[in-house]
């Protein structure tokens, strides 16, 4: 019984749905008899779908997917396209650069990074050849939603933070840790707009950079990580 | 497979920026996506939001769409479901809110479909420090799916008793210190009465 080859949901929906062809359906049906897995999804599905009342969401709906779409593709354009900058830079604002020296909350180094309001620099750290990209990983299936980059550039000295998913909290803030191969850490706020965080930073220290991670922090932020972590992302030389 | 042939069309179109393949295509899956998003969690504004996060998903990954797998309708359900039961996870309020409704429909709909796929360890956290009668009653009720009736006499308890056990558990669960801060706005988002 471990060998059985499962049915594809999706086909067992289209077969509840009865849009199946028949020579197909007959498959599905032997199949049915002697899986109880693919059974009780099929008998999942039936029981919702026989049960499903039509219903129609708000009008402001589609325009809302819309709108979001725009700003998806807008964002996808300005990194291929550079030229269109200086064009978007006032959308570009509203997603979310407004990172001051004030969100740096630890640290004793003596050059501490310092966060950048500049699209421009931002996008050119991303075109660069030399820069590395490394995707963040949530620390558990919680916070799968989460999903993001980091672009760092040792020759440039400068880092760029992308993190999608993120919950809005009301009583708490979203912090982002600035780990160093000496295990020194710095905390800084993430800014957070429509569910988008971005954070860029020049930094002296990035050649001793070894870690960021994310946390949900008091109102705020904290000195010291309390917790619970977010995601993380290692810097590999 | 005519159909789905049109809407992957669309689909790459709305990606190129085609505001008239984007309406074609909402308008023939939202109600369908807006249906099941509602069946699973019964709340209107996640309903909403799942339709939202399904169209952007399905819009921008649309090469991930395979039709030997089915239909485009079927991979729609999928995402849905996907969608709604991870909103189920993750807010708690949202989840306890349809534990209650589920307890007097007599019409199951989504309900066993979405008690099978939730992780019990979700509710059984929070059923901790609940008495031990309306603890067992609920944990029969969800997870073993037997009838109230059924609980009753396992139990030996009358019926009426037993839909006050499920009751009390479910109101009992709302007032654990450790669901203070789901029912906040932040800790769960949306959940109001419908």
């Amino acid at each position: 019984m471990a060998n059985i080859k499962h049915i594809p949901e999706e086909k067992l929906i289209d077969y509840a749905r009865g849009a199946i062809p028949m020579h197909e359906a007959g498959k599905i049906h032997s199949h049915l008899l002697y899986c109880q897995e693919c059974y009780n999804t099929l008998q999942n599905w039936q029981q919702l779908l026989n049960n499903l009342e039509p219903k129609q969401p708000p009008a402001a709906l589609k325009e809302r997917i819309w709108n979001r779409l725009s700003v998806h593709q807008h964002e996808r354009k300005t990194r291929k396209h550079p030229h269109i900058v200086l064009r978007s830079l006032l959308v570009a604002a509203i997603i979310g650069f407004i990172v001051g020296l004030g969100y740096f909350i630890n640290g004793n180094r003596k050059t501490p990074p310092v966060a950048v309001n500049d699209e421009f620099r931002a996008m050119r750290l991303q075109q660069d050849p030399q820069t590395k990209q490394i995707h963040i990983v949530p620390v558990s299936s919680e916070y799968a939603s989460i999903n993001g980059n980091i672009w760092v550039n040792t020759r440039r000295k400068e880092l760029l933070l992308e993190v999608e998913g993120l919950m809005q909290l009301s009583n708490h803030d979203h912090q982002v840790w600035i780990i160093y191969k000496d295990n020194e850490m710095i905390g800084a706020l993430l800014p957070y707009q429509n569910g988008t965080s971005r954070l860029f930073l020049r930094d002296e220290n990035v050649p001793e950079l070894k870690m960021l991670k994310g946390s949900i922090e008091p109102k705020g932020g904290s000195k010291i990580p309390t917790g619970p972590d977010t995601f993380y992302v290692e810097i590999k030389e | 497979m005519e159909q789905d042939y049109d809407s992957k069309q669309l689909l790459k179109n709305i990606q190129l920026g085609s505001r008239r393949s984007f309406e074609i295509f909402y308008e023939k899956y939202v109600s369908y996506i807006y249906s099941i998003a509602y069946a699973i969690t019964k709340n209107p504004e996640e309903a909403e939001d799942i339709c939202h996060d399904v169209f952007l998903e399905v819009i921008e990954k649309c090469r991930e769409y395979d039709p030997r797998r089915g239909s485009i309708k079927a991979w729609l359900a999928v995402k849905t479901k996907s969608r709604a039961l991870d909103r189920l996870r993750k807010k708690k309020p949202l989840l306890i809110n349809r534990l209650e409704l589920a307890v007097d429909q007599a019409e199951k709909g989504a309900d066993d479909f979405i008690f099978i796929h939730l992780e019990k360890e979700l509710i059984l956290d929070a059923l901790n420090h609940i008495p031990d009668d309306q603890r067992e009653a609920l944990i029969r009720a969800y997870y073993i799916g037997e009838t109230q009736r059924e609980i009753a006499k396992y139990m030996n308890k009358p019926l009426g008793t037993v839909k006050s056990l499920i009751r009390y558990g479910l109101n009992n669960l709302r007032k654990q210190k450790s669901l203070l801060e789901w029912v906040e706005p932040d800790g769960g988002g949306r959940h109001g009465k419908h």
